[in-house]
Parts: C-alpha cells; structure tokens; sequence
C-alpha cells in the first residue's frame, strides 16, 4: 500500500462518497447530482442555494440533498467540491479508505464495482480487509457503498464506458442513489461475516442489522420456517444461509432469498430429496421410519431386476469386492438401491448403518446399482445407436423399462457387466 | 451418420429431438467438432447427441441428477451429480463406471486434456483430482466453501465458492493456493469461465452483473478489471434483474456468450466492452451455453431454474436450441 499520498489527495463527495480524480469534476458531479433543482432542472452551487432557489421560485421546500447518502442528506451544511466537510467526516472517510482498496479511487467508473482487489496472500484478505470494511459500514452504511452505485451504466460494458469523465452521471436512474443503498448495504456485509448477516428483503431500510450477531438471530427467524432446510450436506444443518436482500424500492433480483446457489435449493425439492432428508443427523426416528417404507417400495421393483442381473455379477465374483470400495463412502452400497435419489443424504445412512455390514456384500446387492447404471449398455451393445431413439425414450420410468432392457440378452447383460470392470478394475483405489 | 436435415430446423436454428426430461445442467461441445453435444441433466442422464442429424446417440442412467459433465475426449466424458459420485462413460461402448466419491454432491467437472486430469468440485468444500489414464484420484483440496463453478485455463484452475470466494491453484502444483481473491460482484458468484487465452477469467452473479478479471497480479494488469450489469428487464418502474448462469467463450475471436434467467443470451466483446448481439429471448431461462470449438454453433439449454419463491403455473419444457452463429454475431467489430 504504496499509494497512501495519492489516495489522501483524492477530492470526494461528502454526499454520496464518490471518489474523483480531479476536483473541478467533484463541483461538476456535485451539481449535476446533487445541487440540481428537481423541478426547473437548474444546477446551484451549494446545497443551501438549493434549499433556497426551491424555496422561492417554486415555494417548495427540501428537506434533503437530493441523491445522497442517508447521513449526508443534511441540506443546511454548505459544501462546495471538497470545502465545508465536517472535520470529522474527513478523518472518518481517510479511516474508511485503509479498508478499502486502490479500486476506489481509480476514475474509471467500471472498476468502482470492485471495492476490493485481493490477491494472492492467502488470509490477508481477511485480517486486513475484512475488519475494515465492516466497521466502515456499521459506522455509516453510506461510506463502504459509495463506490457501488455508479458501478456500470445500464447498457452494460457501453455504459461505463461512455462518460469516463463524469462516472455513472448519466446511467445513474434519478432516485437510483436512494433505491440502492439499502439492497447493496446487506449484501456487501459478507465481506467480513458472510455466512451469518441477514437482512429483511422487504424491508431494508432501518432493518438491515448492523452486526451479525443480531443478524443472526433475523436468520434463524426466517429460515427456521423452511422444513426441508438441510437436504444435501451436513454442513448445511449447522449454519443458516445468508440471505440476500432481493427487493428494493426500485429493483427486485429473481433468485431466492437464501444465499445458497438454485441447485442447492433445487436439490432441496421434494421431487429430488424426500423430506426425510431433513431429518439429517436429528433423531426423529418416526419420520425416518417413513421414509424407510418408501424408500422400500422402489426397492421391490427394482430387486427384481437386479435378480436378472446378479448372475452375471456372481459370475464376476471379485466385482463384488471390488465395487465396495469405490461406492463405500458408506452410504451409497445399499441406499443406493433403495432409492438412487436418497444417496449421500445424513438421514438414510443411519438407518441403513443399523444393518449388518455385511448387507453392503452380497452380489444382488451390487448387481442393483451397477445395473441401474448401465440400462444402455446392455441394449445398446449393438453397433445401430440410431436405432436407440425409440428404446431410450422408453427409458423415462427407470425400473420399469429396465426390466424390459436388462432381460432378453443375458449374454449382452452379462458382456456389459465386464466391460465395466475391465474399466473399473484400476479404478477402485482413490485415496 | 448421415446428415438429415431436421424438418424442424429454421435458417440458423432448431431444437434437438429427445431433449432431457428435466432440468438441463450443463451443455458442452466435443473437443474438435460441432457435431457431438454432451448433455447432462436432472434427470439423471447423461445424453450425447449428434447434431448434425438432430438425435440422440447415447444415454446413460445415473443414480441421482447430474450437475455437470465433460469430455475428456471425444470417446470419453465424465459426469457428476448431486449423488457425489463421479462417472467415467466411453461413448463407443456405451459403458460407464463410477470412479470415486465426494462426500456431497459434485456440482462442477472439468477436464484437462494438456495434463491428463479430470478436476471435480463439490459441495463437501473440496476440489480432487483424477489421473484419467488409471482412473484414481490424485488428490483432494479444501476450498474456502462450496465450489459452485470451475473453470481450467492451461494449468490454471479458478474455482469459484459459495460466499463469493474465488481461489485460483495451479495444477501442477496443488500444495498451495495461488491466489485468494474474493469476486469483486457483491453477489453469489454464478457460473466463472476462463478466457481462452488464459489471461483471466469471466464471473457471474446472481445479480445481473458480470465481471471480467485478470490473473496476473500485478496492478496494471488489475486495473483493466471491470464489471457491469445485464440480462435486467424493466417492468413498470421495477427493474427485474436475473442471474447470469451460464457464459461460453468463442474460442478464436475471444467474445462470449452469456445466458441469464431473463431467457436471453447476449455475446459480448469483452476487449472493448460491446455487446455484439442479443437472441431472441427465449422460452425459460437460460440453463446452459456451449459454443463448439470452431465456434460456428452455439448451444443453448433453456431450462426453468426455479428461480421464484413460488415457480409459475406452467414450466416450459426443457430444450437444447442450436444455433448457427455468424461472424456478425461472435466477431468484435
């Protein structure tokens, strides 16, 4: 951090933090911005000038400067480019920018997105910037988020580039500045605490918890009404998601609230993890039980099959050994049959952990999943894949079907079942 | 395979026959030829199709639904899947075999062919590597959070974690993390993707934004970092703003294409920060993008995401579109 001399001497604007290279392009900024009348489009030179040009010509009054932070509204200080800020703004907003890095400074609007550049050094990130910048933003929400708004114009990579002289002038919406803040001021809070801030999606403004301790408990609160919370992942069940604030005045992004990718969330629906799922590691053992039921029902079907099937794998009898170590990660041997989809849940192995281990050996069981993998194979060993299309798209009901595939050639089901092997004969072996 | 025209098939663009019945994970070209797509799915199948003659050639059944999947070859391809387990398939035989585990569910696949590794990433918050010549796994590395999208540039993997993390190794040396970078967009990182070049890499957020980073260090370098937004629709004064979850880079002109949950896809040239183009919008969101090698065609899986709090009344069908792209489209003017 080199830089420190150039950065003192960047000039900004007390209302809204930007940052500017030059400070007759602050005054510019600051008219255009924030000293324009709202209603004749007049620019003025100070925030009081404003108050009183609307006073008299349109008998009006304004009770802030329009476009600014929430703190900085104040329309009674008289600010010119850098001239008039209170000492101890000044001082805070050099505290601020330690934090922050040289992105901020940097003129070109398209960077300003970019509040920190961390590379390499591994932790450092956190140690220093982390503490930083979330004092910066308990402090006053407005300083961390200066940068953020002016970020790209709408029109994407033409926007900012546009009017790299007066950054985010034009693209900026008219009350866009007031609109954002709330909805960045949460988000960027998992800079230093990610996992553990929350913030009202509807309601930012007031709402947004300054420290995560008291977010956390707004997280526990809302997440603690989603029953199929910790599908897939153990490490789910401990710590809430974040979440995102996704509304605001003027925006609103189409993702849910939890701050967890769609597919996790996507992972979590019914269609592919049974509620047991959630059960996870909690004792609960009369849903379990259920869902043990259901996960039988499939499991006839599917024995069936895999009575066809389990000649072949006897006639391989290493196989059997030799599968057990690359599906062991203990659940997968015999959930898998059960229901392919309950694999890798904390909630099944359990159940399945009270049976023998021994269950996990035998052929049939093996026999399953290797054939639920290899449906194809076993009609496709001919050479005409084009004449695939029509049995494949029977394919939809796995168990069904299969039967139907996996029967007729018991010489091709069984050929398909060594080729695997040969393949997986190295395989086995991963840690 | 012969080459049958498709009846369906418009000047530039048509739908593959035999689409998966559920959600479209990931779309990827073969290495060398815009015949071949890969197709991974929720349905739990991994598809080959040819594109050419619109059919599907291969499908294999897996356990659980796939997330991702890739070629290492155009015979082999390798899938993973919210059941954890990796998948090695040879399209010519037909047959598949499990190669390893994650303890949770293998959200991403890459494959270097330079080196003869398969890369996955999982939501165990590990990366492993798998030595594609004795299929065994080589070795496991922590990451900061769950990984949520991978991407190789020549020896370089970016691995892009839940709570914006984005740490970059170098597979040749996987006892420490090159770098640690946080992303610089405020939101879930999306979908990352590499240039081909290598310099740097393209991030996605959730937020409508995408964000264009280097990798070499040094601050001139960084300073041609820039973000900006897009796939944002206005709606009576609401601006609705959409995840961008899939990008593809064109690998000749260095243009890429974005597809978001708005159901557009936009090529950009992110050199001089143009868009080239916009599709038309398509019937759900944009699930997946794959340009093929020669970059003539672009693949397109338009698959609902369940993005909404509540998931509207009817979900269009899952769909691959292929589109054949011009220079017009995909070349920075």
């Amino acid at each position: 951090m080199g830089r420190k001399k150039k950065k003192q001497s960047k000039p900004w604007c007390w209302y809204c933090n930007r940052e500017f290279d030059d400070e007759k392009i602050l005054i510019q900024h600051q008219k255009a911005k924030h000293f324009k009348c709202h209603i004749c489009h007049k620019k003025l030179y100070t925030g009081p000038g404003l108050s009183i040009h609307c006073m008299q010509v349109h008998k009006e009054t304004i009770d802030k400067v329009p476009n600014s932070q929430p703190n900085r509204g104040n329309i009674e200080i008289e600010i010119y480019g850098m001239e008039g800020i209170p000492q101890e703004d000044l001082q805070e907003h050099e505290r601020n920018k330690g934090g922050q890095s040289h992105s901020l400074s940097s003129g070109l609007v398209l960077n300003a997105n970019t509040h920190s550049i961390i590379i390499g050094f591994a932790g450092n990130n956190d140690d220093e910037d982390g503490p930083e910048a979330k004092r910066a933003k308990s402090d006053s929400p407005a300083s961390g988020l200066a940068p953020t708004p002016p970020v790209v114009g709408p029109a994407g990579p033409l926007g900012g580039m546009v009017v790299p002289g007066l950054p985010g002038m034009a693209p900026r919406p008219p009350f866009g500045v007031s609109g954002i803040p709330p909805g960045w001021g949460a988000p960027a809070m998992p800079v230093s605490s990610p996992t553990t801030y929350a913030s009202h999606p509807t309601g930012p403004n007031g709402a947004r918890p300054l420290f995560p301790s008291a977010a956390g408990g707004g997280a526990a609160s809302s997440s603690g009404s989603k029953p199929t919370f910790p599908a897939y992942g153990d490490t789910n069940g401990e710590k809430k998601p974040a979440m995102i604030a996704t509304t605001t005045a003027t925006t609103r992004i189409v993702h849910p609230p939890e701050d967890i990718s769609l597919e996790e969330r996507r992972a979590k629906m019914p269609k592919y993890a049974p509620p047991v799922s959630s059960v996870s590691a909690v004792s609960t053992s009369q849903q379990a039980q259920h869902l043990h039921h259901q996960a039988q029902l499939p499991v006839s079907s599917q024995h069936l099959m895999s009575g066809a099937m389990m000649n072949a794998s006897i006639a391989a009898p290493p196989m059997g050994m030799q599968t057990l170590p690359m599906t062991s990660q203990a659940v997968t041997g015999a959930p898998m049959m059960a229901n392919p989809f309950l694999m890798g849940r904390p909630g099944i192995p359990h159940q399945m952990g009270g049976m023998p281990p021994q269950m996990f050996q035998p052929p049939p069981m093996l026999g399953g999943p290797q054939l639920v993998r290899q449906p194809f194979p076993a009609a496709m060993v001919g050479p005409a894949m084009s004449a695939m299309g029509p049995a494949m798209s029977a394919m939809g009901l796995p168990a069904m079907s299969f039967a139907a595939l996996g029967m007729p050639p018991a010489s091709a089901a069984a050929a398909m079942v060594q080729t695997p092997f040969g393949l997986m004969g190295t395989a086995p072996r991963f840690r | 395979m012969a080459t049958v025209e498709a009846g369906s098939r418009s000047s530039s663009e048509f739908q593959l026959k035999n689409g998966p019945a559920d959600g479209i994970s990931r779309v990827r070209f073969a290495p060398n030829s815009p015949q071949f797509l890969l197709c991974s799915s929720w349905d739990s199948t991994l598809r080959l199709y040819d594109v050419q003659a619109n059919t599907m050639r291969v499908k294999f059944l897996s356990g659980g639904p796939l997330l991702d999947c890739a070629f290492q070859d155009p015979i082999h391809v390798w899938s993973g899947g919210l059941e954890g387990q990796l998948r090695s398939a040879d399209i010519n035989s037909s047959t598949e075999s499990i190669v390893g585990t994650h303890e949770n569910a293998i959200r991403c696949v890459e494959v270097s062919q330079e080196l003869n590794v398969v890369v996955t990433g999982s939501w165990d918050s590990t990366v492993k590597l798998w030595d594609t010549r004795t299929n065994s796994c080589t070795g496991t590395y922590t990451q900061p959070e769950k990984v949520y999208s991978m991407s190789l540039a020549g020896e370089k993997l970016v691995v892009g974690t839940a709570s914006r993390k984005v740490w970059v190794w170098d597979l040749r040396n996987m006892g420490y993390v090159q770098q640690k970078r946080e992303s610089s967009l405020k939101f879930q990182t999306r979908f990352l993707e590499c240039f081909p070049n290598k310099q740097g890499f393209v991030l996605s957020s959730i937020e409508g934004r995408v964000a264009v980073e280097y990798l070499d260090p040094s601050p001139e370098v960084q300073k041609r970092k820039y973000a900006f937004k897009c796939h944002r629709v206005k709606e009576n004064g609401i601006e609705m703003i959409y995840p961008v979850n899939a990008i593809t880079f064109h690998k000749d002109y260095n243009t890429f294409a974005t597809g978001g949950s708005d159901g557009l896809v936009n090529i950009w040239d992110g050199q001089h920060k143009k868009r080239l183009c916009q599709f038309h919008k398509y019937p759900t969101s944009i699930a997946s993008l794959a340009f093929s090698n020669d970059g003539s065609t672009l693949a397109i899986a338009s698959s609902y995401m369940h993005e909404h709090e509540k998931p509207p009344e009817s979900i269009p069908e899952d769909a691959i579109y292929i589109r054949t792209v011009t220079d017009q489209e995909t070349k920075p003017k």
